[in-house]
């Protein structure tokens, strides 16, 4: 029988809105009678269970509650109401090398991540050449930290918390350092821990590595479960929610970069959806007065799983832009829109003499519809690629030159 | 093996019971100290001093020897302005060279002080690990009154260096030294427990504690001896739960009479008090701690 890792009844937490108040205005305030700061429910009544050896992603925007969770369940944070019983040790891997300190020896600092994520000192004895021969870091496990390269230092941070051995295992966005090849290597040793019999909850904005772990999920939003199931039918019902309007207003984002010399209000879609094989034109309109500089914009382009696809910038088209009016827009045109029907999301920056000006990840969903870009009225099917690129084919016999020619060629 | 989900969905009740169920929940005001799981993680400690000891004179120019440098500045400045201008002697009968008296004193207060201002922002400084990790968290403030015994015992170099100059040696007291030190560690962390639960709130202490120090420092026979103060003051004095640790280490490194019991008694009781009401208030704060730092 199956039994339960953890079974969460009625979970939520409260935070206080704004900073804490002074004795002084506080005294002030209560003398005044006016009513106090505000409070906000992070999350709001989450019930549910969680098997032994499953693992979990949970997904969700920004805000949504993901962290306030794990937190809660990694006993860093309490609860405001309800509970959670959780079944064993659980170990949080919320940032690569916590505590890691650069005057400390590399040896040293695994012995203090090690304790600081609840492993016994015998148990670290016993794995750390295991730690050691993950990171790769062998030769230098003597000095000081401080000397590492960053990529030492990530590597020999994930190694520690991957050789835990933690009934319940939670990931929060871990994935997004290092480089390619190591977070290959970082994946595939969670999926090993999950074979091995273990729970893990993953928290990602990586939807690739989400859906590739784990094979059920549960979507937060403003605090709230709403939806739980296998994780592809979860991640779908996700991207849907994303705003997908032609027109999105993002004055209201929060989660921006920049100092704010501009800001983008609005992303308007040329008019509607674009179908693909359009030109496509992609307004990024604006507030501000940034007055003149040396402008450098760029648009990113996401996949359904975020995965990036292309980016449009003007440091590679050398565009350039110095004056910019009072509340303008930009325009990116991309002619023939090579993208296959479906959802895409954007991400749009500006940066003026060298500074971000303003930086939304995620700003708005690109719908892409039906159209005919090879001009044959056909289009491949779903499964081949997202992508169209222009081609030709062609035949002829094999004669002597051309052969000669592909001998010479090698 | 991977689980279904309708299968874990029909598991409503009954968490696991081959392994240990903890229940998380918001905790009732007193929360008693977790001594199971302190012991669990008793290495921590070790780290934590292990790791300020090494950092602590990072990217100085004079390093560790700071620790030797603020003593003797200070036992300079007592000397000619307590000892030689306003011509304070260490009391009738006492035939020690004032620079020598003040020393003992000096070095205890130099550890106070430090220990003090270290542990009061100890949580503050340690946030980062704090909002990302769970251990238990009394071991910051711990470490933080420990690792300046490292200083402590550097600072013992100046006295060694004042006995040969004045050519003398130590008393055999000096075995009980440890045992003053240790009472004076008690008493900041009692102290430390309180202050820096409250930092996690508020951050006056990073302001208030240096100073509050300063001014604790004068209400000490540190510059000047007990018996200078006239009797219904002196009784208050004994209270000080510092001025057993001063009359402790005069006694036992220059074999000066140590004074009233009752002071020692009161030390001793005041930092019993301030541990175990320090601890309920450093769990009662542990509950939102993170949600402040």
């Amino acid at each position: 029988m199956t039994q339960l890792a953890i079974s969460a009844h009625g979970l939520g937490k409260r935070y206080r809105l704004g900073r804490l108040e002074s004795g002084f205005r506080r005294a002030r305030r209560v003398v005044g009678r006016r009513p106090g700061p505000g409070h906000l429910w992070a999350l709001r009544d989450l019930t549910f269970d969680v098997a032994q050896g499953a693992s979990l992603a949970i997904v969700g925007g920004n805000g949504a509650g993901k962290s306030t969770l794990l937190k809660i369940l990694a006993k860093i944070t309490e609860p405001t109401t309800g509970y959670a019983d959780v079944a064993g040790r659980v170990a949080a891997l919320v940032e690569v090398g916590t505590g890691f300190n650069p005057e400390l020896t590399g040896r040293e600092n695994v012995y203090l991540n090690g304790t600081l994520l609840g492993m016994s000192r015998t148990e670290i004895d016993r794995r750390l050449d295991e730690i050691v021969a993950f990171a790769g870091v062998d030769q230098h496990l003597d000095k000081p930290v401080k000397w590492y390269s960053s990529g030492m230092y990530v590597r020999l941070g994930f190694a520690v918390a991957a050789h835990l051995e933690p009934d319940i295992l939670i990931v929060d966005e871990v994935l997004s350092v290092g480089d390619l090849a190591f977070q290959q290597k970082c994946l595939g040793r969670m999926d090993e821990v999950a074979q091995g019999g273990r729970t893990v909850l993953f928290v990602s904005h990586n939807l690739a590595a989400v859906s590739a772990l784990c094979p059920t999920a549960m979507y937060l939003r403003d605090g709230q479960i709403a939806s739980r199931g296998p994780t592809r039918e979860v991640i779908d019902r996700y991207v849907d929610n994303v705003k997908s309007s032609a027109h999105v207003d993002v004055r209201d984002r929060l989660d921006r970069q920049g100092d704010g010399r501009l800001q983008f209000a609005e992303i308007r879609v040329g008019n509607g959806v674009v179908r693909t094989g359009d030109d496509c034109e992609i307004s990024l309109v604006y507030n501000g007065t940034p007055g003149s500089g040396n402008v450098r914009l760029a648009l990113a382009v996401y996949g359904a799983l975020v995965e990036p696809l292309f980016h449009c910038s003007t440091d590679v088209t050398g565009d350039a832009i110095t004056e910019l009016a009072t509340n303008g827009v930009f325009t990116c045109t991309i002619p023939r829109l090579p993208l296959a029907p479906g959802h895409y999301t954007l991400s749009v920056f500006c940066e003026i003499d060298g500074k971000i000006a303003d930086w939304v990840q995620h700003a708005a969903v690109l719908e892409v519809g039906e159209g005919d870009f090879f001009g044959s009225g056909h289009l491949p099917s779903e499964a081949h690629g997202t992508f169209y690129v222009d081609h030709r084919w062609s035949s002829e016999p094999a004669t002597v030159t051309s052969l000669r020619l592909r001998q010479s060629a090698l | 093996m991977q689980a279904t989900e309708p299968q874990a969905a029909a598991l409503t009740q009954a968490v696991a019971h081959a392994k240990a169920v903890r229940r998380i929940e918001a905790s009732p005001w007193l929360v008693p100290v977790d001594v199971r799981e302190l012991w669990r993680y008793r290495d921590l400690l070790r780290f934590f001093v292990l790791r300020d000891v090494k950092s602590r004179y990072r990217q100085t120019y004079l390093g560790p020897s700071w620790a030797i440098l603020r003593p003797l500045v200070t036992i300079v400045v007592f000397s000619a302005i307590f000892g030689g201008l306003a011509g304070l002697s260490p009391g009738k009968n006492v035939h020690i060279p004032y620079a020598l008296w003040v020393t003992p004193a000096v070095l205890a207060f130099t550890y106070v002080s430090t220990a003090l201002t270290s542990t009061s922002t100890s949580l503050v400084q340690n946030s980062s690990l704090i909002t990302r990790v769970y251990f238990p968290r009394l071991y910051v403030p711990i470490a933080a009154t420990i690792t300046p015994i490292v200083d402590f015992v550097l600072g013992m170099l100046v006295l060694l260096g004042l006995f040969v100059y004045f050519h003398r040696a130590p008393s055999w007291h000096i075995v009980f030294l440890p045992a003053f030190l240790g009472l004076a560690t008690l008493v900041v962390v009692g102290l430390g427990l309180w202050l820096s639960s409250f930092t996690a709130r508020y951050r006056d202490a990073i302001f208030g504690v240096p100073f509050f120090v300063q001014v604790w420092q004068y209400a000490t026979p540190v510059i000047y001896p007990a018996s200078l103060v006239p009797q219904p003051y002196r009784r208050l004095l004994d209270l000080n739960p510092f001025t057993a640790v001063v009359n402790g280490f005069r006694w036992s490194l220059l074999g000066l009479p140590f004074g009233s019991l009752v002071a020692l008694a009161a030390s001793l009781s005041i930092a019993v008090g301030l541990i175990v009401t320090g601890l309920f208030f450093f769990r009662y704060t542990e509950r939102h701690m993170v949600d402040m730092l």
